[in-house]
């Protein structure tokens, strides 16, 4: 059984185990958590007065206390949670998964392949033992809900709705996914007059644009699983998602969102439940609409800093 | 008037097709009807834009028939992109009147029929997450946005279970058993073709919206779904006797 101690430069692992590892710095952290792990399961003692069964034997490897080593002796004892995020191929997905690996173990998604440091699999969302195994041992789903480069709009409206439904079905059937986040758009509400204060309370008005139309097609499959209480869905309608280094010299967009921004309000989607409704509908659906603070922001934002504790940083 | 129909080889087609001998009618589904229904029929797939697109060229209104119930991609390539077909060729044939048939559970589904009673088709759609519920639910969806952007007026006829009076094989579901207490939401065949028939011909300007939903049943006591809206704005009179349904042996 396993023992660690942080002393001020030396991290001390001592394993008990039946074969000697080999250490490297790097593996550490995995060691220490591994060790932490089976130590409070088995209920061990400590090294120090550890019984030590005949056919084990135990040593003390002393490494550098680097800041991973020490975050992992410290860190809680269960494993991160494992996200799926779909949309690969579309820019804000690395830059969701970047962000969201601080957290959780992500895995990436799309119909075709894609090239990513994180854990892929390429999966059509069709009704499938393949789309089941996607969503194994998953905890939470991000869906970006883009349609792939090249698709036509038919593709993406049948892409929002049936990748969708088969998503959600395969995840709800697992009975493990508890939480979706889908990102829908504030296109929808943009043909209200701007001088109203639109918030999530009125009725989406979407066009019949395709992109338009197929997001807010798989905003309502995601109410119904929701209503129907198959799985805990959060809408974020986006603005319209940059990054200010880009906006420069351009005309601000009363629109615009930062792609930081962006990802802290999946972050806070993922961790706040939803609080119970005059609506009714409790934690299982709630939407929020996704902008900058600025002062010439379209939408306003009260929404989804009370619900969700969103607090943009990037203003034009 | 021209019309188009589409999904004519299923359920409803025949009754349709009756119902419409006045009119200039086009039947078309994927398969061939299994008897001559007394109109011109081609082969549609109403999956395909192109397709639908060529077909109601010079129509006057448009009604779709089609539909698929349980198999995942075809649902949502007809029951969803169905719709979206007809729409887009209504918008560019300047169609103004498109009839949408679909399920009771498109608008009334488990939320609403599990709980309540007095259900009628203005409620907001609440179809549940059953596969043919919900595609079906879609497409209605994108009818209704289209005419929230264009002069199109779409009638959605809902249904749940038919009685075929004339022509049920024995022992067949849509035969009438006496005493057999079905789901509250039933009509004949001919009356359904018939309800169909009037709203190709309501005046449109005495309409409450540019999408309207309809829930056809004869009338029963039961008070669980309402056909009072499709009596008062189309004139509809279910003719059918089918009371033996809930009568006592």
């Amino acid at each position: 059984m396993g023992f660690v101690r942080s002393g001020r430069r030396r991290l001390y692992l001592v394993n008990a185990g039946l074969r000697r590892p080999t250490l490297a710095d790097e593996a550490a952290p995995i060691l220490a958590r591994y060790m932490i792990l089976n130590m409070r399961n088995a209920r061990s003692p400590q090294v120090r007065g550890l019984r030590v069964g005949r056919r084990k034997f135990f040593y003390a490897v002393a490494l550098p206390a680097t800041a991973a080593a020490v975050s992992a002796v410290q860190s809680p004892l269960s494993p991160r949670p494992r996200l799926l995020i779909t949309s690969a191929s579309h820019p804000l997905t690395p830059v969701l998964a970047q962000h969201l690996s601080r957290d959780y173990q992500v895995r990436l998604t799309d119909r075709e392949s894609v090239s990513s440091s994180f854990e892929f699999v390429r999966c059509a969302l069709e009704q499938d033992a393949a789309t089941d195994a996607l969503v194994k041992g998953v905890d939470a789903i991000v869906h970006v809900a883009e349609p792939s480069p090249g698709d036509d709009e038919k593709q993406g409206i049948e892409w929002l709705t049936r990748g969708t439904y088969n998503l959600l079905m395969a995840a709800s059937r697992t009975g493990v996914v508890t939480r979706a986040v889908y990102l829908s758009t504030l296109d929808v509400m943009t043909p209200y007059d701007p001088a109203y204060t639109v918030s999530e309370s009125w009725r989406p008005l979407p066009s019949t644009d395709a992109r338009v139309m197929s997001k807010h097609l798989g905003e309502y499959v995601c109410k119904e699983f929701a209503r129907d209480r198959k799985i805990r869905v959060t809408s974020l309608r986006l603005g319209n998602v940059v990054r200010q280094e880009q906006t420069k010299g351009k005309p601000v967009d009363p629109l615009w969102v930062d792609e930081r921004d962006v990802c802290h309000a999946v972050t806070q989607a993922l961790r706040v439940t939803p609080n119970d409704s005059a609506m009714g509908v409790g934690s299982w659906w709630a939407i929020y609409h996704i902008g900058s603070d600025s002062p010439a922001a379209r939408f306003a934002l009260a929404g989804a800093k009370n619900g969700i504790a969103y607090q943009p940083q990037v203003r034009w | 008037m021209k019309v188009l129909v589409t999904g004519a080889a299923g359920y409803l087609g025949p009754f349709v097709a009756m119902a419409l001998k006045q009119h200039d009618v086009l039947l078309t589904d994927i398969k061939t009807p299994s008897a001559d229904l007394g109109h011109r029929f081609q082969v549609l797939d109403v999956s395909s834009l192109d397709q639908v697109l060529a077909a109601s060229k010079g129509m006057d209104a448009i009604i779709n028939c089609s539909v698929v119930r349980e198999r995942d991609k075809p649902a949502f390539t007809v029951n969803v992109g169905g719709c979206w077909n007809i729409m887009t060729a209504a918008v560019r044939h300047g169609i103004r009147r498109v009839l949408n048939t679909g399920p009771h559970f498109t608008v009334t589904g488990p939320p609403y029929e599990g709980f309540d009673f007095g259900l009628t088709g203005d409620i907001p759609p609440q179809s549940g997450t059953l596969l043919y519920a919900l595609t079906k639910s879609l497409g209605h969806e994108v009818c209704r946005v289209f005419t929230e952007h264009h002069d199109i007026h779409v009638l959605n006829f809902l249904f749940y279970n038919f009685r075929d009076l004339r022509g049920a094989a024995p022992g067949s579901f849509n035969q009438l058993k006496p005493g057999s207490n079905p789901v509250p939401f039933v009509v004949s065949g001919e009356d359904a073709g018939e309800a169909i028939r009037l709203g190709l011909t309501v005046d449109t300007s005495k309409l409450a919206s540019r999408c309207e939903v309809f829930l056809i049943l004869t009338d029963m006591p039961h008070g669980k779904f309402s056909n009072e809206k499709a009596k008062r704005v189309l004139g509809f009179k279910p003719k059918d006797d089918i009371s033996a349904l809930w009568k006592k042996a």
